[in-house]
């Protein structure tokens, strides 16, 4: 019945479906030219290219600078993955499961969704400040805190959304049928949670691998990941072997999506 | 030896009482049910008896050993939930063989046991197959061999067949029934159904407000409710108020508003002017001879047999008689006495009462 | 305690401390550091003085105005393509479209707004497109001003916008439209009276999400912004890179953190979507 409705009423005639087509055009165009423009041969690309050759790949995949920063973004990428999906999956719980009163919870939804609106250049400062402050200087453990702070809500409210709907009384029947809280969780939350999880491992690996502002603030010198190896070659000129590596960088995104579109959830 | 013995059993829910006191005793091997209205507290109860709720006071007793410490999976119970709640991320057979698992039953035993609780619940075959793929009654069954395959000392059903339609639920009960003599396993079944619940049970509780207001064997509660509220709860019953007016051995005699009516006084003993309470089955209501005149207000017919609302003084009282097809109101003469002619709304009709039931009445 | 409410208290406060832990050490403890810092030596408030002088007020508003700008864009954008795909989309087709929507999100946001530096600039794809066609005889600076930074904020934030959006436009009954229109309701009345009041939670929603990150952005002002036009974040950059005077982007932060939750805090005081939020 809502199906026969939707195909006989074409209500707002044909605008949406053009403002469709016009965004997929929008948002896919600029991947597109960047990856032709990274095959052409010349340093200093010209629209056409002259030519199409992989050697900015290779130059790219060569040099040590950006491999370099490629591995660390890849290491704190990984590392915020998972821990970030950790603390996600204890502040999902406490915001959906656990016992606390009302408030409570909600509190901790507060705290937890900080980074959404409190603007990014205040927080990742302030966390620049205060480490400086309390001795913990600049370097990886300062990044990696920022960005699995940074993810925390993206993986709180993802893995919530599915706790949330999670039978409460499938647990009771198993703690009936003999299962202690750790076997409950092993046997039936987690494995109900799988998909949950796993989006929330790769969403949270994408965040961590494209962020730079906080990344930025907290680095020092020593540290150097593929946002901010990019953003200091953007600020001296576009070239081909920036197309390269933004294409390498938008490769290892894609394939983190590509393996998350594939999840299913469970029933 | 009991299987199960409850004694004074609370649970309060923001200080309103959903349970309040009660005590039972279910025999090894029986098959219990416990009834009542919706939200009188029995998946309260049965909560509290799997070791899944915390009762505010009472001790539960399993084969004579008191478990009210002990949580739900230290506990020789096993529930078939009120919507099954099977697993829904695992096989038929992973779900039936969860509960062995998890009492360190390893590979071969376990696959065994799992097969013959599904031979057991007609289900050979079908375990590996996902709980979404079963029909409504094969899940009801797979919830079931989840929960016998542990060999519970009890048994508790909340309401499984709630969500069944009726010619699957008269089927699943004939099962249940026989599940129950084949496993030799306690049943305590949970339900509103007082239909299912007399069909099947050795023993019947009703419950009303948190508490048991009689319990027996199902014929027992229907022929002689010790309440109005279980006499009207199981099956129909016309409730009069009345005065005993004499009183001879097991005799008494109850003046009534429809006239007066005869009935059991068992042990209890009544002085002549009490003030009782009687409830009328309409079994126990015969057409003609009686000492009580009525009207017909409101016919009914329900199949094989004819139901007629008849107004005594005010008190209606219901008489049934068996039907005869071939009977039309043409051919008909009277009601009065004849077979098989159907009711007339209006006509004037003369009734009788074997007996009358002496039952407590709660309002008062 | 007792069998039954195990899992205790105890544990769940462990488990909820972990997380509670990491947003309040690097969400709450910062910020209180920050103004300290601002406040500077001696309750001096000159930090403060400085940051309401034209030159920074002029900066501060022109990031608010930024971000309500972005964010009015990409909702306007939002509802029609959201729409689309909750209620015009075969069934078949809804969640590739949504996925097609939303993989930006996934991407790197540098790289995207570098991306747009080749279709904008003078050598760019537009330029030669339109100057090789003849359209154009010389090229036309399209690169680093409010319109380049515009299209480089709405691609990166309308993807989020439209993920948020979606759950309530999904959540419209396609028969009150459908009942609206019998009535004899234009498109206009429609969207006015029904698909407006309906999605406005998660209207709000996005906004709470992109606005308080557009109007603090630095990466793409940078990228794709004019010079001349400074937002927030390169102020608080600069202070930071160049180790000097952090009292005064102290300040200048706390200012800016307190307009955009008093912005954020307008929008939801209004009584509408006040009432239009509790259904979230
Ligand atoms: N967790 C709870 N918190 C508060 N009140 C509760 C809770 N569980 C049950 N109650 C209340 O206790 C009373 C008994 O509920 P219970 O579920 O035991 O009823 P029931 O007899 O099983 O009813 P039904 O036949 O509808 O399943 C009800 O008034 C119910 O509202
Ligand atoms: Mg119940």
């Amino acid at each position: 019945m809502v199906r026969v409705s939707r195909l006989a009423e074409r209500g707002a005639g044909r605008l949406p479906g053009v403002v469709v087509a016009l965004t997929l055009v929008f948002l896919y165009t600029p991947v597109l030219v960047i990856g032709y423009l990274s095959l052409s041969p010349a340093g200093q690309p010209t629209i056409p290219i002259d030519g199409l050759s992989l050697r900015w790949y290779t130059a790219v995949l060569t040099d040590s600078r950006f491999v370099r920063a490629l591995f660390t973004s890849l290491g704190i990428g990984i590392v915020t993955a998972f821990g970030g999906t950790m603390l996600g999956l204890a502040g999902a719980y406490a915001i959906v499961r656990s016992p606390l009163t009302r408030t409570v919870r909600r509190s901790i939804a507060v705290v937890i969704a900080l980074p959404l609106f409190v603007p990014t250049v205040v927080v990742a400062f302030g966390i620049g400040r205060a480490s400086a402050l309390v001795g913990f200087g600049y370097g990886y453990l300062p990044v990696v805190l920022g960005h699995l702070f940074w993810v925390l809500p993206f993986t709180t409210f993802l893995i919530a959304a599915r706790y949330g709907e999670l039978d409460d009384r499938l647990s009771a029947a198993a703690r009936d049928l003999g299962a202690d809280n750790r076997t409950v969780f092993v046997t039936v939350t987690v494995p109900l949670l799988w998909p949950a999880l796993m989006a929330s491992v790769l969403f949270a690996f994408a965040l961590s691998f494209n962020e730079f502002l906080i990344t930025f603030f907290l680095a020092g010198s020593g540290v150097t990941t593929v946002p901010l190896e990019i953003f200091g070659k953007v600020r001296i000129g576009a070239t081909a072997f920036l197309n390269a590596a933004s294409v390498l960088v938008i490769v290892v995104s894609a394939v983190a999506a590509g393996v998350a579109s594939t999840l299913r959830r469970p029933v | 030896m009991h299987a199960l013995a409850v004694d004074g059993l609370h649970k309060s829910f923001d200080g309103d009482p959903a349970v309040d006191d009660i005590s039972l005793t279910v025999p090894q091997g029986e098959f219990f049910s416990l009834i009542g209205p919706s939200g009188c507290g029995k998946t309260t109860t049965l909560r509290m008896l799997a070791g899944l709720l915390t009762p505010d006071a009472g001790r539960v007793m399993l084969n004579g050993e008191d478990v009210t410490d002990r949580p739900a999976r230290e506990r020789e119970t096993n529930t078939v939930f009120q919507d099954l709640v099977l697993f829904p991320h695992m096989t038929v057979a992973e779900n039936v063989g969860y509960g062995l698992a998890r009492s360190g039953v390893t590979d071969p035993e376990r696959g065994q046991r799992v097969d013959d609780a599904l031979a057991l619940v007609k289900l050979a075959g079908f375990g590996d197959r996902d709980p979404a793929d079963l029909s409504g009654g094969q899940r009801q069954r797979v919830a079931l061999a989840r929960a016998l395959v542990n060999d519970p000392t009890v048994l508790l059903l909340d309401e499984p067949l709630a969500s069944l339609d009726r010619t699957l639920r008269d089927e699943m009960q004939a099962e249940f029934r026989r599940i129950q003599r084949d496993s030799d396993t306690t049943f305590l079944y949970v339900t509103h159904d007082q239909e299912s619940a007399m069909s099947m049970s050795d023993t019947v509780a009703v419950m009303r407000d948190g508490r048991i207001v009689n319990a027996g064997p199902p014929r027992q509660l229907y022929t002689d409710p010790q309440t109005q509220f279980v006499a009207s709860f199981l099956g129909d019953a016309t409730l009069l108020d009345g005065e005993v007016t004499r009183h001879a051995g097991p005799d008494v005699v109850v003046k009534t508003d429809a006239g007066p009516l005869r009935a059991d006084a068992d042990a209890a003993s009544y002085a002549v002017g009490d003030t009782v309470t009687v409830a009328v089955r309409p079994e126990a209501v015969t057409l003609g001879g009686g000492g009580l005149t009525g009207t017909v207000v409101d016919i009914a017919y329900k199949g094989f047999y004819e139901e007629a609302a008849v107004d005594c003084n005010g008190t209606e009282l219901v008489v049934r008689r068996e039907r005869n097809t071939a009977a039309t109101p043409e051919n008909a003469t009277s009601a009065d006495g004849g077979t098989g002619v159907p009711f007339r709304v209006g006509e004037t009709v003369t009734l009788g009462v074997d007996r009358a039931i002496l039952v407590e009445n709660e309002r008062r | 305690m007792s069998v039954a409410d195990t899992p205790g208290r105890v544990r769940d406060w462990l488990i909820a401390g972990s997380p509670v832990l990491l947003a309040l050490a690097l969400g709450v403890f910062p910020l209180v550091t920050l103004f300290v810092e601002s406040i500077g030596p001696g309750l001096g408030g000159e930090n403060y003085a400085e940051v309401l002088s034209p030159l920074y007020r002029g900066a501060l508003l022109y990031s608010i105005g930024v971000g309500v700008g972005v964010t009015a864009v990409c909702l306007a954008v939002a509802y029609p393509i959201t729409y689309w795909i909750a209620h015009r989309c075969p069934d078949r087709y809804r969640l590739v479209a949504l996925v097609a929507v939303t993989l930006p999100l996934w991407l790197n946001y540098v790289v995207l707004n570098y991306a747009w530096v080749w279709i904008l600039a003078r050598g760019g794809v537009v330029n030669r497109i339109l100057v090789g066609s003849g359209v154009l005889d010389s090229s036309l600076d399209l690169l680093y001003n409010n319109v380049s930074m515009g299209i480089g904020f709405v691609y990166i934030y309308l993807p989020y916008v439209v993920l948020t959006m979606y759950v309530s436009m999904e959540r419209l009954d396609y028969r009150l439209i459908t009942a609206a229109r019998d009535l004899g309701a234009s498109d206009y009345r429609v969207f006015l009276d029904i698909v407006l009041p309906r999605t406005l939670p998660g209207a709000a929603a996005a906004t709470l999400i992109v606005y308080a990150r557009i109007a603090g952005a630095f990466a793409t002002p940078e990228i794709l912004g004019s010079p001349g036009n400074i937002m927030i974040a390169r102020l608080v950059v600069q202070a930071f890179r160049q180790y000097t005077n952090y009292g005064f982007a102290a300040a200048l932060s706390f200012v800016f953190l307190l307009l955009v939750l008093g912005s954020l805090a307008l929008g939801a005081l209004s009584p509408r979507v006040r009432r239009e939020l509790r259904q979230w």
